[in-house]
C-alpha cells in the first residue's frame, strides 16, 4: 500500500530546497541570513 | 575575537545585526542575544566563558561562540557574475518596450533569448514611435554556446554562463526598473524577493517560496481593484525607502489557471511557456492601470507571509512569522553591500508589521490582506 503522505517531499525535491537556503546558517540559537550578490530571478530558465 | 558588527535593529522577539565587512545579517532571537554581546565584548574564548558563566548555559555559550568565531573567517567575496568585463556584444535583432515616457529598445541575437529575459515586459512592446519620449534607453542582449551576456545604455557589461539564467532575467529587468526610474544601481537598497500589491497610497509585500501562492494571490488582487506594483522583484529606493512600480507582468503557473482564468479576458488567448516539469505551463497576466499612473514608487509598511494550503482550512492572518520572513526576504533578495543603505533597510524593518497568511479560500484571502490597507 502506498502510504505517501502529500506533506512528503522527494530526496531530489528536498536536495533541491537545501540548496535554496545554503546561505543560511541554522544553528539553532541564532540565523545567518546572507543577500545575494546580484539581481535575480526565481523562475527558472524557460525551456521552450 | 570580533565580529565587524556596524548596525542593529530590535524587533519584538529578534535582534538583527549587520555586519559590515561581509555583509551578512544576524538574526539572535532576544534571549540569547546576551551572548553575542559578551563575544563582542570580550579578548579571549576564556574571558567570554567566564564572562557568560553567570548566564548558567555554559553548552550554549560554547556552541554560540564556536559558531560566532567560524563568521569572524572571511568569507570568499567571490561575485557569481563578472561585472564590468569588457566584451564587445550585439544583436542582430532588435525590438522597442515602452512605458508611459520611457522608451527601450533591446536587442538581441536569438528570439529564444528574447523569450527567455523579456516575456514578463512583451505588454510593453510597441511598434509605434511613442512622442514625447523623456527617456530613450538600450539594452543588448546575447548569447552563445558560452553563455549569456548583457550590456545596458552606460556600457556595463555582464556575463554569465548557461546555469545562470536567473542571474541573467534578474538584471534584465532589473536594467528595465532602473530605465522606467531613471535611476542606476546606486540609487536601490536592494531588489527584495517579494510580490507588492497597493491601493494607490500605501503597499503590502507578500513574501514566500516560489510556490506559496503569492503571485496568485496577487492577481487575484489585482482584480478585486488593488494596484500590483511590483511581482517577484520588489525594488526599495534609497532616497525614501518606497517600493518602486516594475510593470512586469505576474508569472502564473499552471496549476492556477483555474483561479485566474475567470478573471482575464481571453485567458486562453495569452501566450503560454512551459518552464520544467516540476512547474509545467505559465502564463503572463499583464498589469492592469495604476490608481495613480503618475505616482510609480509607495510605501510600505506590512510583510505578508503568504501559505496557501491545498486542503481546506480556516483563512487566518496572525502577527508574526518574523523570523520565516526575514528568512525568505534576506536570502533571496540582492541587497546593497553599503552601510548607509544597510541602515536605512533596518530602519524599514523596524517600522514595518510581519504577519502570517494561511488560506484555502481565495476570498477570504483577498478580505484578509485587504484588511492590511484599512488599518
Amino acid at each position: 500500500m502506498n502510504t505517501k503522505d502529500k506533506n512528503q517531499i522527494t530526496r531530489k525535491e528536498a536536495l533541491k530546497k537545501m540548496g535554496k537556503y545554503a546561505a543560511v546558517t541554522a544553528i539553532g540559537t541564532f540565523i545567518v541570513l546572507n543577500p545575494m550578490k546580484s539581481q535575480a530571478a526565481t523562475d527558472p530558465g524557460v525551456t521552450i | 575575537m570580533k565580529l565587524s558588527q556596524t548596525k542593529l535593529l530590535a524587533l519584538s522577539n529578534h535582534y538583527i545585526i549587520w555586519l559590515k565587512d561581509s555583509n551578512t545579517y544576524i538574526v539572535f532571537d532576544k534571549s540569547n542575544y546576551k551572548y553575542f554581546k559578551k563575544f563582542q565584548s570580550s579578548q579571549t574564548e576564556v574571558t567570554y566563558l567566564k564572562d557568560t558563566a553567570h548566564f548558567g548555559n555554559p553548552d550554549l555559550a560554547n556552541q554560540i561562540y564556536n559558531s560566532l568565531k567560524a563568521l569572524c573567517v572571511p568569507t570568499s567575496q567571490k561575485d557569481i557574475h563578472l561585472s564590468g568585463k569588457k566584451i564587445k556584444i550585439s544583436g542582430t535583432k532588435s525590438c522597442v518596450f515602452n512605458y508611459q515616457q520611457h522608451s527601450i529598445t533591446v536587442h538581441y541575437n536569438a528570439q529564444a533569448l528574447l523569450d527567455l529575459i523579456a516575456s514578463k515586459f512583451f505588454h510593453l512592446k510597441t511598434k509605434v514611435k511613442t512622442k514625447d519620449i523623456i527617456g530613450s534607453h538600450s539594452i543588448i542582449s546575447h548569447e552563445d554556446n558560452t553563455g549569456y551576456a548583457l550590456q545596458n545604455s552606460l556600457e556595463q557589461t555582464w556575463v554569465w554562463k548557461k546555469n545562470q539564467v536567473h542571474l541573467l532575467q534578474g538584471k534584465f529587468s532589473f536594467e528595465i526598473l532602473n530605465a522606467i526610474h531613471n535611476k542606476t544601481e546606486d540609487d536601490w537598497i536592494g531588489t527584495l524577493h517579494a510580490t507588492t500589491i497597493g491601493n494607490g497610497k500605501q503597499t503590502v509585500m507578500l513574501v514566500g517560496n516560489s510556490g506559496s501562492g503569492k503571485s496568485t494571490l496577487a492577481t487575484l488582487l489585482m482584480y478585486a481593484g488593488y494596484d500590483l506594483v511590483s511581482d517577484d522583484m520588489s525594488a526599495m529606493l534609497a532616497n525614501n525607502n518606497h517600493i518602486a512600480v516594475l510593470p512586469a507582468a505576474l508569472s502564473i503557473k499552471e496549476k492556477a489557471f483555474a483561479a485566474i482564468a475567470p478573471l482575464v479576458d481571453n485567458f486562453e488567448a495569452l501566450p503560454k511557456q512551459y518552464i520544467n516539469s516540476t512547474k509545467g505551463q505559465v502564463t503572463y497576466i499583464p498589469p492592469l492601470p495604476l490608481k495613480h499612473p503618475d505616482q510609480l514608487d509607495y510605501p510600505c509598511k506590512n510583510l505578508v507571509l503568504v501559505r496557501y494550503s491545498q486542503d481546506p482550512i480556516t483563512t487566518t492572518l496572525t502577527e508574526g512569522a518574523e523570523q520565516t520572513i526575514l528568512q525568505e526576504l534576506i536570502t533571496e533578495s540582492w541587497l546593497a553591500h553599503n552601510e548607509t543603505y544597510a541602515q536605512s533597510f533596518l530602519n524599514w524593518l523596524g517600522t514595518v508589521k510581519f504577519y502570517e497568511l494561511k488560506y484555502h479560500n481565495n476570498n477570504e484571502a483577498i478580505a484578509a490582506v485587504g484588511g492590511l490597507f484599512k488599518e
